[in-house]
């Protein structure tokens, strides 16, 4: 298939392009200046296109950050960004499938775990509203047009090329900086994370199963903080143990059902966290 | 309490402002275009509220509490340019408002609506329902109770979003039901239901989203609050009530066609709870909607 990629040029986006290479699909980049000129632009780059991988959206730098300009940004660049690649879209047509990155922030304060896809949604972020409203875009778009469209919820995104805080990142770079990686509190609450080459491998999954509606990505288990920065010590041969400081925020557990990916998808994550770690170690000592 | 009430020239923004006013509160309304009618009192700020402008135009006097009821009619199922004026003008507005303002309000009152909740997956639909809009407008609109949530929550201001059913009362829109049954009535003509008139439905007087409005901004209420009649009735029922209107024995007529209604029933108990919300009667209503049109 034709599978236009916005996004292309960010962490998953990395790994996405080659992934749908390899899958036989030709990929359309959609670069960011194309989006950013408007629907009528994006409407001519997404000319003949079969099938869409949404990777694109703004992330604050601190998703729990609170600061009103933050809000703006996250609205445009998830929502109101979602919206406008959709509307151009609406003349693609032969277009078979969209496949939207979205994220777990959309639940919020988890009610049980592991958290299954029915769990409500009820984001504490504004990037997890944003995110949640581009879902809903999604979802509309496909009723509308009687189309496979599925929303891939991802925990932390994790690999070479990753950019954004999340404790395993925050790990990785202290060990790449001879540090031993800091833990806040107990380090007993879990979390949850994806290795960025998995999750490309369910994007394409995606497109080939024509998978609908809400589908989360994880690790399965989820991993004690404590666990994720013994790992990192173990990978990077470091001598000391991980420092424990104080706790910063209430601690939180964060795992994510992933039975319907496995159903649906025949998806599970491959990557074993040990080599994800040696990886992005590595990426990171590379200068990265 | 000084009142900013963004939207306050279209249906529910006329009560809010009157039922306000009423109260000894000042109210300044900033709506696209003026009202009507102005109230005795009521500043208007004639503003463009998408514009950056618009919304210093509507923060340049304060506000101790914010209603924002600024929002597109059009609701539709698809995703086209209207989607991105829904959500200017619903939610990046509101945001940027709270942003400009020279001290943060004490409150916010932000307008939602059912529609977040989408297809009911049981009834009645409390606020714990899950949230599946299935239009673009309901889309906007959760976004904006969830952003405008974590926005005011970070600077120490209650936030209440009221999820107002399908309102009614005067001034609303002539080509809904209710206004059209009243209008056949008045011309001595039966209103027609479609099918058996069984559609559920949960018809809120304006006044009573009004008093909503009041009592969730003066007693700082947070978080999402259905508002609806607390007694829901089918079409068929609506019928019957304007007919009742007129002595004249008129008796609904009936068009065989299926309705594709959803059936809609909410409940108020959080609302009567925590803003001491009491619904007007629907023949109550109904009765101020044909007197005052």
């Amino acid at each position: 298939m034709k599978v236009a990629v916005t996004g292309a040029s960010g962490h998953l986006g990395g790994f996405c392009v080659p992934a749908l290479q390899a899958a036989g699909h030709e990929t359309l980049v959609v670069p960011r200046e194309v989006r950013q000129a408007g629907v009528p632009s994006l409407r001519t780059a997404l000319a003949g296109v079969e099938a869409v991988v949404h990777l694109a959206g703004h992330i604050p730098e601190d998703t729990a950050r609170l600061d009103p300009d933050d809000a703006e940004a996250t609205l445009r660049g998830n929502a109101a960004g979602t919206a406008a690649l959709l509307e151009a879209l609406a003349t693609a047509r032969h277009l078979r499938a969209v496949v939207y990155a979205s994220s777990f922030e959309v639940y919020g304060l988890p009610l049980a775990l592991p958290i299954r896809e029915d769990h409500p949604t009820r984001p504490l972020s504004f990037y997890g509203a944003a995110k949640l409203a581009g879902e809903h875009f999604v979802r509309l778009f496909g009723a509308a047009r009687g189309l496979p469209c599925c929303n891939l919820r991802l925990p932390a995104v994790y690999g070479p090329g990753a950019r954004l805080r999340s404790a395993i990142s925050n790990f990785i770079r202290d060990a790449a900086a001879g540090r031993p990686p800091e833990i806040h509190g107990s380090g007993e609450d879990r979390r949850d994370l994806v290795y960025a080459k998995d999750a490309a491998d369910a994007v394409v999954r995606a497109l080939a199963t024509g998978a609908r509606g809400e589908i989360n990505l994880g690790s399965g288990t989820g991993y004690r903080v404590a666990e994720l920065a013994e790992a990192v010590c173990r990978v990077a041969r470091l001598a000391a143990p991980p420092a424990r400081l104080p706790s910063r925020k209430p601690a939180r557990d964060y795992v994510l059902d992933i039975t319907r990916a496995k159903q649906e998808l025949g998806w599970e994550p491959r990557t074993r966290l040990d080599a994800g770690i040696a990886a992005q170690l590595a990426w990171v000592r590379a200068g990265g | 309490m000084k009142f900013l009430v963004a939207g306050g020239s279209g249906f529910v923004g006329r009560h809010v402002v009157r039922r306000l006013l009423s109260e000894g509160h000042a109210v300044l309304n900033a709506d696209r275009v003026p009202p009507q009618a102005p109230e005795p009192g009521e500043v208007v700020a004639v503003a463009d509220l998408t514009s950056p402008e618009g919304i210093a135009a509507a923060a340049a006097r304060g506000a101790d509490a914010v209603v924002w009821l600024a929002a597109s009619i059009r609701q539709a199922p698809t995703i086209d340019a209207t989607a991105q004026d829904d959500l200017r003008l619903m939610v990046e507005a509101p945001l940027r408002l709270l942003s400009v303002l020279a001290s943060p309000p004490a409150s916010v009152v932000y307008l939602s609506s059912v529609q977040v909740y989408g297809r009911p997956d049981r009834l009645p639909v409390d606020e714990e329902h899950a949230t599946r809009p299935f239009t673009v407008y309901g889309v906007a609109k959760l976004c904006a109770e969830q952003m405008l949530g974590v926005a005011c929550a970070g600077r120490g201001i209650a936030c209440a979003s009221l999820r107002a059913a399908f309102v009614y009362g005067p001034g609303q829109h002539p080509a809904n039901a209710i206004p059209r049954f009243l209008e056949r009535v008045r011309s001595g003509v039966a209103p027609v239901v479609h099918g058996d008139g069984a559609d559920v439905r949960d018809d809120v007087f304006v006044g009573d989203v009004a008093q909503a409005v009041s009592h969730a901004a003066s007693r700082r209420a947070h978080g999402v609050l259905n508002i609806g009649s607390g007694a829901p009735h089918t079409l068929l029922d609506v019928a019957r009530a304007t007919c009742d209107l007129v002595p004249s024995g008129l008796r609904p007529a009936h068009e065989d066609r299926p309705s594709g209604w959803i059936d809609r029933w909410y409940t108020i108990d959080r609302a009567r709870s925590e803003l001491g919300y009491v619904p007007t009667a629907f023949a109550d209503g109904l009765r101020r909607q044909w007197a005052e049109g």
